[in-house]
């Protein structure tokens, strides 16, 4: 994303692609009644991160910010669609994680990650990076697996909201 | 048209983005909008006569203070609503502390008048026109405000164009400070205050259908269909 803002076409050709990938599940989960309008919203979309992207704060997550596009789109659909249906906000978190290659190289995440407290931040890293068990990573900080599992929660919880930090 | 070859078109001939885009703008719209309620103030309400002394006393200073920083934090809000995903919260914080802040001066000075003197601090001379002039002063500004935020990207268009016009109504109640001869802090906690947030809710009423995304349709790039 920043060096499609630079001015690097390829990087922001990639970063397109990549959101486009992910846009277009996004999109085809909440438009299961209309499948062939799918592809348009993405395109639509696409071209609104586009021609918007001044308006990217380079200190804020990428995912959070096309996210929010996203949605503005798909809302907007539905008003000309003569649609009325609530968008719940939680799956921000789905539409950030998805298994598409990630937005920006990790850049969010290792942001968000850095926010975590030390020990919150190791938990995570020991359990969802390197796949260490919740006991195996609950006694190096000297914690029983139980707490470690609170502490888990509480530290995802936390990135998620960082995440997202959306309106 | 395929999504790869809308991409591909898209990003031909792209340059840099510039950085802090909204902030510029927003600053260019606030010089703007001073300007416009000056030339009015200048043509129209005219100045007040006792400005070169008044400019001597502290209050005409206390006045302009409180609407600049109202005007910032209307500022800080509209460049938080111009981008998606950012929460706009920090700005609204500030923007209300400005407010309560001076509604508690407003207060404590009231509490040291007697009755026919609260009236008196309130009313002053000009009660009856000067929210109404501030708003007017501000309208203008609010549209420009408005036109400028609709090249961002604003996912709120009500919340963002009620930010629109209390920017650009604090704008205008600074510049009203050189017509205005009014000195107690109730009169303008009062009266500017209703006249800032008469220009808001112009700008959240507009805000409404004049910030809604006109992009165009990827079909309108050209190519053929399918």
């Amino acid at each position: 994303m920043l060096r499609g803002l630079d001015g690097d076409a390829q990087a922001h050709r990639r970063l397109l692609m990549l959101l486009a990938e992910r846009l277009r599940p996004y999109f085809a989960r909440r438009m299961f009644d209309s499948p062939s309008d799918v592809e348009d919203l993405v395109q639509e979309t696409l071209l609104s991160i586009h021609s918007r992207r001044s308006t990217y704060d380079r200190a804020q997550p990428v995912g959070a910010w096309a996210y929010a596009i996203g949605r503005y789109k798909l809302i907007d659909y539905w008003r000309r669609q003569k649609v009325r249906r609530a968008v719940p906000l939680d799956d921000v978190a789905a539409f950030l994680s998805a298994p598409a290659a990630q937005l920006d190289d990790g850049l969010d995440l290792t942001r968000a990650l850095q926010s975590l407290p030390p020990r919150q931040r190791a938990l995570v890293e020991d359990v969802k990076v390197r796949g260490e068990s919740l006991a195996e990573a609950g006694a190096k900080s000297g914690q029983t697996e139980n707490a470690a599992k609170v502490a888990l929660h509480r530290a995802l919880k936390r990135l998620s909201g960082r995440l997202s930090d959306a309106d | 048209m395929r999504t790869d070859e809308l991409i591909d078109s898209l990003v031909v001939d792209m340059g840099p983005t510039p950085r802090g885009e909204p902030e510029r703008k927003l600053a260019l719209v606030a010089a703007g909008g001073a300007l416009i309620a000056l030339a009015l103030v200048l043509a129209w309400l005219k100045l007040r006569p006792d400005l070169g002394e008044a400019v001597g006393r502290p209050f005409i200073w206390i006045k302009a203070g409180y609407t600049a920083l109202l005007a910032v934090g209307a500022f800080l809000a509209c460049e938080r609503l111009a981008r998606p995903g950012v929460s706009s919260a920090r700005a609204w914080a500030a923007f209300g502390a400005v407010v309560a802040v001076f509604a508690g001066l407003a207060l404590f000075e009231l509490i040291g008048l007697d009755p026919a003197g609260r009236i008196a601090a309130l009313r002053g001379g000009s009660w009856q026109v000067c929210s109404r002039n501030i708003a007017l002063l501000g309208a203008p500004t609010t549209l420009i405000a408005l036109a400028v935020l609709r090249g961002f990207a604003p996912t709120r268009p009500g919340l963002a164009g009620f930010a629109c016009g209390a920017f650009s109504g604090a704008v205008a109640a600074t510049v009203y400070g050189l017509h205005c001869p009014e000195a107690t802090f109730a009169f303008v906690a009062v009266w500017y205050t209703l006249g800032v947030l008469g220009c808001a809710a112009l700008g959240a009423v507009l805000g409404r259908w004049m910030l809604r995304w006109r992009d165009l349709a990827p079909s309108a790039l050209g190519s053929d269909p399918g």
